[in-house]
């Protein structure tokens, strides 16, 4: 392998024809794209035009580890699976910090793509240069966590796996794809899944043996101590360390934004959920993502009462999406991350569809008739694990209507249900509630892959200085989190085009991508990541070239959904928002998102992103600034940019 | 006593990692009145030692702006040096919050 990081090749399979083949990674892909999110993205755009349905077999699920993965850069750990989504008709991707993307590196393929469909359920074996499609009816319906251990029983302890589980296989649109079993890593969003599924692909088993070579080893070195130094210094490190992702709920109490019961109340009882509880009571293991020292990844296990020896890794929001079902019981919290993580289920997407459907039950929207017995009322834990256990295997005329997710769904049913679906584009909310913090609704809105708290990072605003604000966004205002509207639109695209590095290069954003001050948020995701990725493939990118990289791949994927029919109308977030006041009293009770101020930011937004912002469509002059005069060409001729930008205006 | 002299107690909440370098959630200090909030920083620094001042200030001299203070549940972004200036009173509750988004 050369030492530059990179294997050289693609590897494609085509599950129809049988055919697998090598292509080599040329500097197309590189130069411009170097790698995970952005050379994904690429293909996806060339691969699958819009006339491509998600579940078509010329779909493309494409699986591009970061440009870094497996160097020994500390936690280069992502790798990015892309395919047009199930669940947004859109660009659609995920991103998991499992060992498996290195080991595809290892085995010498920087980008494995999928296409075709199988006739009948396969899995690909690969052992560095042997690539088989093999046979896959024995692991049919079984759990992520049972192919994993099937996989590494058969073929011993050091092959890695992919695998979607009973969810992928029904086509639930909520399935994500899970790395090496149930509890290591999921690229959870967009029901990439389900696009597994519907190429009765069920896993990928890989062993790698070579070498990830680097080009500069002592230029690595020196980045690394000038990482460590900057972490060591960083105080939003130590809680990560201490409590893993559960540190996230002190945040969400104070600011009283937690979007409980389908993101109506911002204040809520949360003290059964205290972080210190499942630290103490509940934590078996911390461990880490491939080469990370922040460390922040926990396993629990309950033990007494009725989930006794239930374990789980557990993640932040899986823990924020059972209070948006209304359930503050850590030992059911557990067991329903269990549930989802070996069905295959993304807990984002399936809490929030749940949440909705709880909604619906309280308004008499859905009855028992509907639900088959189950009393879905929020905080029934034990109705909200067995509706979820339904959806994976779409059991039930109800259960087959949420597989589609929250907006799906409401379409079906109907009835006036519309006014609880929680989604962007289709992709059903994350993180806290945007009410009374208008970068973050406006982030919600403009993220690629429906709504998203990591496709930017939405709280810059919470830890910039004004005369830091000034310098970069032009105006202190930016740096007032409740106030301020002027600069937000500068500082969210900043902070999109910061974060899709991250996706680049496969840097964990909680390491790289998330900071207590601006200068170490830059110091690590921009100046830091230029250099590892410098010292690695021995180029000489400036940060400036490192910035636009992300911003390159961002208007990759806005266009690809241009393609797909988006316009800024497509750029907004629920009008529950807008409209109701946020319940239960605290810091935020009674904030809605002003309208006025969402539409200045966003028009800002457009205005830095130079695409139309009476349209939201991107313009030719944007793309060509980012070499993208192809996808510039493609749009005008499907009539996509903008009425000024095709000549047609006098 | 005089006007000045007065002290000023306060409660208060240290969220992580303010917390491990405290030993403890919850503490009470005693200021001279009038007090602010930039007193209580000091104070703590003061009484906790280096651990307390890299998680407040990191490796520089301002405070790190991702700290809001609460006073009585109101909240002050610690981003801007006159934040700093915000007046405590007697029998106040003071939480100190690192803004930890991100989930
Ligand atoms: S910060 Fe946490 S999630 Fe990120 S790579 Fe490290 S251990 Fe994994």
């Amino acid at each position: 392998m050369a030492k530059n990081s990179y294997a050289g090749k693609i590897l494609r399979v085509d599950l129809t024809t049988g055919a697998i083949t090598t292509e080599e990674l040329g500097s197309e892909y590189i130069d411009l794209f170097l790698g995970g999110r952005g050379i994904a993205s690429k293909i996806l755009y060339e691969e699958v035009p819009p006339e491509v349905e998600p579940f078509d077999p010329a779909n493309r699920l494409i699986f591009s580890p970061g440009a870094l993965i497996g160097t020994g850069v500390p936690a280069a750990s992502r790798t990015t699976v892309a395919a047009r989504s199930p669940l947004t008709n859109m660009h659609g991707d995920g991103h998991s910090g499992a060992s498996w993307g290195a080991e595809l590196k290892r085995a010498g393929y920087d980008v494995l793509i999928f296409q075709g469909k199988a006739e009948r359920p396969v899995y690909l074996y690969i052992d560095n240069d042997t690539v088989e499609i093999r046979d896959a009816a024995h692991l049919r319906g079984q759990f992520t966590s049972g192919v994993h251990s099937w996989a590494r029983k058969t073929f011993g302890p050091d092959v890695c796996t992919v695998s979607i589980g009973p969810a992928g296989e029904n086509l639930v649109r909520l399935a994500g794809v899970y790395h090496n079993g149930a509890d290591k890593g999921v690229s959870a969003r967009c029901g990439l899944g389900a696009v597994m599924g519907s190429k009765n692909l069920k896993a990928i088993v890989t062993r790698g043996t070579g070498d990830i070579g680097v080009a500069d080893i002592a230029a690595l070195k020196a980045a690394y101590k000038d990482y460590l130094d900057t972490i060591a210094v960083d105080p939003y490190v130590p809680p990560a360390t201490k409590y893993g992702t559960c540190r996230f709920m002190g945040h969400r109490v104070k600011f009283g934004i937690h979007g409980a019961e389908n993101w109506r109340y911002g204040a809520y009882p949360w003290e059964t959920l205290d972080p210190e509880i499942f630290r103490s009571d509940y934590q078996v293991k911390a461990g880490a993502c491939l080469a990370c020292p922040v460390r922040c990844r926990r396993d629990y296990r309950v033990r007494t009462g009725p989930y006794a020896g239930v374990t789980a890794k557990l993640e932040w929001e899986t823990i924020a999406r059972s209070m948006t079902c209304g359930v503050t019981n850590p030992e059911a919290v557990i067991a329903w991350s269990n549930q989802c993580n070996h069905y295959g289920l993304d807990t984002e997407g399936t809490g929030d569809t749940i949440a909705f459907a709880m909604e619906c039950f309280e308004n008499g929207i859905l009855t028992e008739k509907e639900t088959e017995g189950l009393v879905l009322e929020f905080g029934n834990e034990a109705a909200w694990l067995e509706m979820t256990r339904r959806i994976a295997l779409r059991q039930g005329e109800l259960a087959n209507i949420l597989a589609e997710g929250t907006k799906r769904a409401a379409e079906k049913i109907g009835r006036g249900s519309e006014r609880f679906a929680m989604h962007v584009k289709g992709g059903e909310m994350t993180a806290g509630d945007p009410r009374g913090m208008p970068v973050r609704a406006v982030s919600y809105a403009t993220s690629t892959r429906g709504s998203d708290h990591l496709r930017s990072n939405p709280y810059i605003e919470e830890i910039m200085r004004p005369e830091e604000a000034l310098q970069w966004f032009g105006t202190e205002e930016a740096a007032d989190i409740k106030h301020g509207v002027r600069g937000k639109g500068k500082m969210l695209k900043f902070s999109e085009d910061f974060v899709t590095i991250g996706d680049i290069l496969g840097l964990c954003k909680f390491a790289y991508y998330r900071s207590a001050t601006f200068p170490y948020l830059y110091r690590k995701g921009v100046h830091l990541a230029t250099r590892f990725y410098n010292a690695c493939t021995g180029r000489d990118l400036s940060e400036e070239e490192m910035l636009m990289a992300g911003e390159r791949a961002f208007n990759v994927e806005k266009a690809y959904n241009t393609r797909c029919g988006a316009t800024r109308a497509d750029d907004v977030i629920p009008r529950r928002f807008f409209e109701e006041p946020l319940l239960g009293g605290g810091p935020s009770g009674g904030a809605v998102v002003d309208l006025e101020k969402f539409d200045a930011i966003l028009t800002e937004y457009y205005e830095d992103r130079r695409w139309d912002p009476d349209t939201g469509l991107p313009t030719r002059a944007g793309l060509e600034r980012l070499g993208l005069n192809a996808i510039a060409d493609d749009l005008e001729a499907r009539g996509k940019l903008p009425v000024s930008d095709c000549g047609k205006v006098e | 006593m005089s006007e000045q002299r007065r002290a000023v107690n306060l409660s208060v909440h240290l969220y992580p990692p303010l917390n491990s370098a405290a030993g403890s959630d919850r503490v009470q200090i005693a200021l001279d009145a009038p007090a602010t909030v930039g007193d209580a920083l000091e104070a703590l620094v003061a009484r906790y030692g280096a651990e307390m001042r890299r998680y407040l200030y990191g490796d520089g001299d301002t405070v790190v702006p991702a700290w809001t203070a609460f006073v009585n549940d109101v909240p002050v972004q610690l981003n801007r040096d006159e934040a700093l200036q915000t007046p405590v009173s007697d029998g106040d509750e003071l939480a100190l919050i690192l803004n930890l988004a991100g989930g």
